[in-house]
């Protein structure tokens, strides 16, 4: 059953006078539960596939189904809706808010979800039992280990409960060993189900996916 | 809305140290505002109260000796500044516009002789006034054109009413001729007027004296008579003085009628008097646009204050933004929308500037009841918190959009990228 269905997207950035395409006729089909791995080298347009692939950007051109509803069609707050309910992001940076603590950043999607309280405390909890960091709640972010602020993200990126997640360079900014336990771990909720979209430089950590994808020139080839 | 607010909070905890600069400038800023704008409802209360006082009040018309050197256009004169005729003439040519209040002023002394030959004195003060002057000082209208007299006056001439009949004799002034008797005054051959005395519990106790020397006329010395008596009387005796007064119909105030009936008053008196309004008009006018001018100043005190006090906190708030589009940038990515973000920005904004406000409101509001009554006129005025709500809403919508405008490369997907 295919979940991402991705027809001749195109992208294009004007940059000062130039126009920099950066997607060209990229076509891209994921079923659930699939583990896939985009790889290329800097500037091929991987990262903006998958910000168009998670409703953060948008294509300039062709066609992007999710459960064959047309997400190229959809307005800013359908969009953030779809961010919000269908995809989690995990970013190289992490990016995790270091104003909230551990809690508070696992259950950002689910605040905008509209849950409550009682219950965004216990799905973070849950959460970071299941990524080995229980009993962190209260801690600040400047409290934590990289590898540890990178489960965070995961759990954050899952809280929601979405069916793709979509990563970008997750292991990136992780020494090998932390690098391994995040991938384990991803590997680990692919199993459980989630579609994985995950770019990367690093052969080895491609070597997690079902499928790797290659893209140059921002084309795949 | 409760994660909107939870988030809120969050943010205000987190920045609290330099959120505490920004209450602090903004309770300044408000405190200033509030102050000078009860300050301007004060002043504004006092101004209207004063144009009130102005536009309501019988305002004295007074007049002073004019130069020497003019002495041959005295001769022509009339000793009184406005004398009866003059008195008419004015009714007539401001009857639209002014209440005139118009009384001439009489001191008569009566000579009394007892029985042994002793000398007695009683001074009666002969006051001629116009119905409206009559009815301003004793609260009623007179009766059928009667003299009133005060309670002294009214012993005095039933004294010369009987004089003769017992072993009292009266003489009154050069002339053996009684002015009074059988319950009339006579002012001349013909010309008599029946006298009553003041009703008892009449609070008027002094009639004010208005021009030359500022005297005060005991009532109960007074007979009080109509006004058409004044023109014989003054003709035949003389009289020393009168009072004259005016009083706006309408409540507009205008200075220039002023002017115009100073100078008729002098004009009909081929210049002797220099006419002029009373120092309490003038007074009270100038008082007006002190007021008028500490209203403005007041006003533009505060406006510049809120204005450096906007301009630091958007300053302040700049900073902060560069720090928050991280944030704003993963919000988005789970699910916020732009509009989401500025909402909690906005909401964030607020609640801050509210909060400094309300500091502010509190110490102006402390400092009003403290000043009130010991420094300066102050009231407070929950009218300001309106103002204060108005201006703590266009301030954070203000320093939102600018500093959001400020802040370079906001948008979500670069923001994540330079991180």
């Amino acid at each position: 059953m295919k979940i991402i269905a991705i027809k001749n997207l195109m992208k294009t950035y004007q940059t000062g006078g130039a126009k920099n395409e950066v997607l060209k006729n990229v076509c891209l089909e994921a079923e659930k539960g699939e583990f896939v791995a985009i790889m290329g080298r800097s500037g091929c347009g991987k990262s903006t596939l998958l910000n168009i692939m998670g409703g953060m950007d948008k294509a300039d051109g062709g066609s992007y189904l999710f459960h064959g509803e047309r997400v190229s069609d959809f307005n800013r707050r359908q969009l953030a809706h779809f961010r919000n309910k269908n995809v989690g992001f995990v970013f190289q940076a992490f990016h995790l808010l270091p104003e909230f603590n551990v809690m508070d950043n696992i259950s950002l999607p689910l605040g905008y979800a509209g849950e409550k309280a009682a219950q965004r405390k216990q799905r973070a909890k849950q959460l970071l039992e299941m990524v080995g960091l229980a009993g962190r709640e209260r801690d600040k972010v400047f409290q934590l280990s990289g590898g540890e602020r990178q489960r965070v993200a995961i759990a954050r990126a899952i809280s929601n409960r979405p069916e793709v997640i979509l990563a970008d360079e997750p292991t990136g900014s992780l020494d090998e060993e932390n690098g391994a336990k995040i991938m384990q771990l991803l590997k680990k909720l692919n199993g459980q189900g989630a579609t994985i979209v995950m770019v990367t430089h690093d052969k080895k950590v491609a070597g997690y996916a079902d499928r790797v994808i290659y893209m140059e020139n921002g084309n795949i080839k | 809305m409760r994660y909107l607010l939870y988030r809120v909070w969050k943010q205000l905890w987190s920045n609290r140290k330099i959120y505490w600069l920004i209450i602090f400038e903004m309770a300044v800023g408000i405190f200033v505002l509030v102050t000078c704008l009860n300050l301007t409802f004060t002043n504004r209360e006092v101004l209207a109260r004063y144009r009130q006082e102005m536009a309501e009040g019988m305002i004295p018309i007074q007049w002073e000796e004019g130069e020497p050197d003019r002495e041959e256009e005295y001769e022509n004169a009339s000793c009184l500044a406005i004398d009866y005729g003059g008195y008419l003439q004015l009714e007539r040519e401001y009857e639209k516009e002014l209440n005139l209040y118009y009384t001439v002023v009489a001191l008569d002394t009566c000579f009394f002789e007892g029985e042994q030959g002793e000398l007695s004195t009683a001074e009666v003060w002969y006051l001629f006034m116009n119905d409206n002057m009559f009815e301003k000082c004793f609260g009623f209208a007179r009766e059928n054109d009667q003299a009133y007299a005060g309670r002294r006056a009214y012993k005095s001439l039933n004294k010369m009413g009987a004089a003769g009949e017992g072993n009292v004799k009266a003489v009154v002034r050069s002339s053996n001729e009684f002015l009074a008797r059988q319950g009339k005054i006579w002012f001349s051959e013909g010309c008599g007027v029946e006298y009553k005395e003041i009703p008892a519990g009449e609070k008027t106790e002094y009639i004010n004296r208005t021009s030359g020397i500022t005297e005060q006329i005991p009532v109960e010395d007074c007979v009080i008579c109509p006004i058409s008596l004044a023109d014989d009387f003054h003709v035949r005796k003389g009289a020393e003085d009168v009072i004259f007064m005016v009083q706006y119909k309408g409540a507009d105030e205008r200075p220039a009628l002023f002017e115009e009936l100073c100078q008729k008053i002098e004009g009909m008196q081929g210049g002797k008097y220099i006419v002029y309004v009373s120092d309490e008009y003038l007074k009270m006018e100038k008082r007006a646009k002190e007021q008028d001018n500490l209203v403005r100043m007041f006003l533009a005190v505060s406006f510049v204050t809120l204005a450096i006090v906007t301009v630091s906190m958007i300053g302040i708030l700049l900073i902060v933004l560069q720090k928050r589009k991280k944030t704003a940038a993963v919000s988005f990515a789970f699910g916020a929308t732009k509009i989401r973000n500025f909402m909690e920005l906005f909401a964030e904004v607020f609640l801050l500037f509210f909060t400094g406000a309300g500091f502010g409101v509190l110490v102006s509001a402390a400092a009003s009841f403290g000043l009130s009554g010991v420094a300066t006129e102050i009231g407070f005025y929950p009218v300001c918190l309106l103002y204060v709500l108005a201006f703590c809403l266009v301030t954070s919508s203000a320093c939102c959009l600018i500093a959001l405008a400020g802040v370079k490369n906001r948008e979500p997907i670069k923001v994540l990228k330079e991180l």
